[in-house]
Order: structure tokens, then C-alpha cells, then sequence
């Protein structure tokens, strides 16, 4: 089994029920899996529900995306980890109930504590949504490895921690005194990295910390010197356990909120004028033999990037075994979403931009433009 | 005395029988890959005949072919594709039992591969027909099965 595509193992489980039993078995002890799949993108709005495939760069429809609990739509995809999808489920007042989807086998684990929302002021009483949130690794349930859970709330200010089967989360603030505002997450084993741009810092948390209270946070790095106009995400190499910051640049400025209240710099975008196209990207990986530990510009060589606004995935090619000649080295696969009134569905981008010769391929996104546009993020499609 | 002892034990072979009662020797180097073979050697000494019941003439060839190469380091590619290349699925079957009641594990983990490549984007129905395997599915259970398989991005490929 472990020799087979995943496409073939679903064909082995479609073999007879002996030999269903057997895969089944063997996925739930954990005894094999089939070949790694390259990366997915899953785009979902409140109205469509479909999938990206590198492989044979189109678009595919899933009947059973269809039924619950993907119809219900209060839940909404906020990241992905490997093959599982992290959803948030707003249904009861005041709170979000988080679980782990698996698209493939259609496989629910839910996070047995809800979590609390902040609210932008007492008076007000809106509720602060999630906007992203990133795990350390798999949802487990044998307890071989503990799996931390950071969720980024629409505030920029606050951030909920939880350890897998926890009773509770664990909040953290940002030092508003300071000026510290959290716009990017990323977990690397119980390590939590936080970029704070308006303090041009990443900021490191100890997860293991929060047995008495929130963990306490140190300044790890300045951000790299990078261009006006870029757009950084933090990404993981969680093979080597490498932390990345990618940025992104783009052709047309964005028209940022029109909120007073808010500083300039922690405006959110709006809308962009025009559909934007990429015009570069810089790579950045995290140097923890510098002192002070600083940030290294590099080509990914033999690796590759997948770059959403939900989930960034770097990784070498020769994990993905057979499949490698599928993605280009050294490239960066993107798939956002850029707001664009005047043409909506021209701001779905999905693309590869070639860090050697800087060229950007876009690919096509054959679909029926009806409804809201998706929101895209990557996954690894997998039985477990 | 003694150097003629150390020349046949470098050059020493082991006398196997398969299931249909031919006898063929091996380099006792090669039938050491073969930890079923080793194990009856440990239990019934080299000079004997050591009986291969459910190994037949037609695969132990094949089998002794592979680890004559291995034992001298010569197991490539391109003899790997070789050795393969003219075998229907049959015999690459009825190889892959022998290379696992022999517990022959460099030719098992090969030809494991092997059949996962030929299996490699077929029909479920081309995979029944491989194993020998009937459909005990309710029409209702394929149709679901039908919805999991969706995401066989790849396509099928045409059955031979």
C-alpha cells in the first residue's frame, strides 16, 4: 500500500471488502500510507466547494462535498496542516468549536474545547472572528505526539493557543502599549512564531509555557529589509523544521479600509483597484546560527513553496516521491485571492512564479464564475 | 586438508528441490538472502537437499538468476527492468509468493514495486481481475465507493 498513489489506494478500497478492511486497518494503526501527494488548493465560498490539482492543472467538483458537514455554511476553512483541513463552526453564540476535516475520507476530529470570542469592546459586543489558525502537526488521538493549535483573530490582537484534548485554550494579547499588533502565526514543533509589523519583529511564544497562564514572548528577529509594497507570509519547512517568510509583490497598491481609529499601518486592505498580477517573490529563512539569529535571502534550489493566505508549505521535492517532476524546482506555487470589485473572479490568481528566471505561469481556473469567489488555501490530500 | 575445506566452503552450493521434484543448486552465498532457505539449512545442515514445497521449476530459476546477480553486486536498473520485462502478470504473481514463503526480501520489495507500477492508475475492475478477487460490494456501497474515488485526479487508464 505504501508503494501506491493515493489515487490507488482508494481503488484498493474499492477492491472488495476484505481487502477495504485491510486499508482501512491499516490506516487507522497508522501502519502504511500510500505515496505523499503533491499539495492542492481548496477553494470554498459560501456558495462553491471545489479543488486545484497540480497534477492535472484543472479544477475538480467532489458530489460529496455536497453533504454536511461541508454544507453547513458557518463553518468556515481557516488553514489546513498535511492532509486535514482546520474549520471553524460559529453556530453557537459567542463561541467558535474548531475540528480537523479530512476532505479524502470525509474523517472529523473535533476539538473537545470551545473557544471563548473576544469582543471589540464590552459596550459594542461584536464578536472577533478567526481569521487563520496553524497546528504543529497531524491530529493525533493515540497520544504519540502533542499537537498544538494557534488561532489569529480579525483584531490583530489577540491570538488562542490549545494544546490537542486540553480542557482549555489559552489567550495572549498583544502589547498594545507597545505598539505590537500580530499579523502572521506559524507553529514549528512547540515553538509559536508571530510577526508583528508594526514593530517589524517575529516574536517566539514556548507553547509549553502555558500550563500557568499565557506564555511569555521574546523579540526573536527584526524582519528582513525587503521593498515597500510587499507582502510577507511565514511559512514552514516542517521536515527540517525551518521557519520561512516569503514575501510577495505586486503590481497595483491597494485601497486600504477607511477606519480613523485604526493606525495607518494596521489598516486592512480593502479592495484592489484593478486585479493584480505578481511581479516578485522573495525568499527568507530564518537563521538561528547568527547571532544575533537573523534572516538569510535564499533560492529554494531543490525545494518548492506553496503560498496561500491560509497555509504556506515549503518543501523538498524529493519527498514527493513519483510526483516530483510535477512541481519545478526551485519555484513558488501561489493561490490567493485578491478583492477586486470591479472584476471579482479576475482576482482568484493561482500560479507558479519560477525564483530562477522570475517568470510567472498563471493557471487557469476553469469553473462557472457564479457566486461569491472562493478563498483558496493548500493541503496535502491524504487518508490520514 | 584444511585448504581444500576453505575452497569448497567459498564455492560450496545447496541442493534445492521444488514442489514438482527438480533439484537445483545455488551458491550457499545467495541462498543466504533467502532467510526461509537459511532457516531449514540452520535446521537441517547443507548437505542435504532442502525441500521447497510451495516453490515450482518454472520461478525458482528466475529467483536464483536474481540472487546470483546480487550476491556479486550487479542488480541494476537496467537488469532489473530486464529481468521483468517479458513476464506477463502471472508470473510476476506467482514470483512475488515465491520471493515471500522464501522470505527473499530484495526480490519481494522489488517485485512489490513492480506490481504496484503495472496496477498503477487501473480500473478497480482490472485490479478484481488481478487478484482474482469478487466483487461483494451492495450496489449501494460502489456507488459511495464511486464518490471516495473522486479524488483520482489522474484518470484511469484503459484496461489491457
Amino acid at each position: 500500500m505504501n508503494r501506491l498513489s493515493l489515487n490507488d489506494n482508494l481503488a484498493l478500497r474499492a477492491i472488495c471488502r476484505s481487502c477495504r478492511k485491510t486499508n482501512s486497518n491499516s490506516i487507522e494503526n497508522k501502519h502504511c500510507c500510500h505515496l505523499p501527494e503533491v499539495p492542492q488548493v481548496f477553494l470554498r465560498s459560501n456558495n462553491s466547494r471545489f479543488f486545484f490539482s497540480l497534477s492535472e492543472r484543472s479544477v475538480h467538483h467532489h458530489h460529496h462535498l455536497r453533504t454536511p458537514p461541508w454544507r453547513l455554511t458557518i463553518n468556515t476553512c481557516i488553514g489546513s496542516v498535511e492532509g486535514w483541513l482546520i474549520m471553524s463552526d460559529y453556530s453557537e453564540l459567542g463561541f467558535v468549536k474548531c475540528f480537523f476535516l479530512n476532505p479524502v475520507t470525509d474523517v472529523r476530529i473535533m476539538i473537545p474545547s470551545k473557544l471563548s470570542l473576544p469582543t471589540y469592546s464590552s459596550v459594542r459586543g461584536d464578536i472577533i472572528p478567526l481569521t487563520k489558525m496553524v497546528a504543529s502537526s497531524n491530529p493525533n488521538c493515540d497520544g504519540s505526539s502533542d499537537c498544538y493549535l494557534a488561532g489569529l483573530f480579525s483584531d490583530d490582537c489577540h491570538i488562542a493557543i490549545y494544546k490537542l484534548f486540553d480542557k482549555s485554550w489559552t489567550i495572549v494579547e498583544s502589547d498594545k502599549d507597545l505598539g505590537s499588533y500580530f499579523t502572521d502565526v506559524e507553529i514549528i514543533g512547540t515553538k509559536l512564531y508571530v510577526s508583528d509589523s508594526p514593530l517589524d519583529s517575529i516574536l517566539i511564544y514556548c507553547l509549553k509555557d502555558t500550563t500557568n497562564g499565557p506564555p511569555k514572548t521574546k523579540v526573536l528577529a527584526k524582519f528582513p529589509l525587503i521593498s515597500n509594497n510587499s507582502f510577507g507570509f511565514l511559512g514552514k519547512d516542517e521536515a527540517l523544521r525551518e521557519l520561512y517568510f516569503i514575501f510577495m509583490s505586486l503590481n497595483v497598491e491597494p485601497v486600504f479600509e477607511n477606519q480613523d481609529v485604526i493606525p495607518a499601518h494596521l489598516k486592512k486592505i480593502s479592495a484592489f483597484p484593478e486585479p493584480p498580477q505578481v511581479t516578485n517573490f522573495e525568499v527568507f529563512k530564518l537563521d538561528t546560527n547568527k547571532d544575533p539569529i537573523g534572516w538569510q535571502n535564499v533560492q529554494l534550489e531543490d525545494r518548492v513553496a506553496f503560498v496561500s493566505n491560509l497555509s504556506n508549505i515549503v518543501m523538498s521535492r524529493d519527498e514527493l516521491n513519483f510526483n516530483k517532476d510535477l512541481v519545478r524546482e526551485n519555484s513558488i506555487y501561489f493561490a490567493f485571492y485578491f478583492p477586486c470589485p470591479t472584476n471579482p473572479w479576475q482576482g482568484l490568481q493561482l500560479g507558479m512564479f519560477d525564483l530562477t528566471d522570475s517568470s510567472v505561469e498563471y493557471f487557469p481556473v476553469d469553473t462557472s464564475k457564479d457566486g461569491d469567489v472562493p478563498f483558496p488555501k493548500w493541503f496535502v490530500p491524504s487518508v490520514w | 586438508m584444511a585448504q581444500e575445506a576453505s575452497s569448497s566452503t567459498s564455492s560450496k552450493t545447496i541442493s534445492l528441490k521444488t514442489g514438482d521434484g527438480e533439484i537445483f543448486e545455488i551458491e550457499a552465498s545467495a541462498a543466504k538472502q533467502m532467510k526461509t532457505v537459511q532457516r531449514l539449512i540452520d535446521d537441517l545442515g547443507d548437505d542435504i537437499t532442502i525441500p521447497l514445497h510451495n516453490v515450482f521449476s518454472k520461478e525458482l530459476p528466475k529467483i536464483i538468476e536474481y540472487y546470483k546477480k546480487d550476491i556479486t553486486g550487479e542488480i541494476t536498473k537496467d537488469f532489473e527492468a530486464e529481468f521483468v520485462k517479458d513476464l506477463n502478470d502471472d508470473e510476476v504473481k506467482v514470483l512475488f509468493l515465491a520471493a515471500n514463503y522464501l522470505d527473499a526480501n530484495k526480490l519481494f520489495e522489488f517485485l512489490s514495486q513492480n506490481i504496484a507500477d503495472r496496477l498503477e492508475s487501473k480500473s478497480v475492475e482490472y485490479v478484481r481481475k488481478y487478484f482474482g478477487v469478487e466483487n461483494d460490494f451492495t450496489p449501494e456501497e460502489e456507488s459511495k465507493l464511486r464518490e471516495e474515488r473522486a479524488w483520482s485526479f489522474r484518470g484511469i487508464k484503459e484496461d489491457e
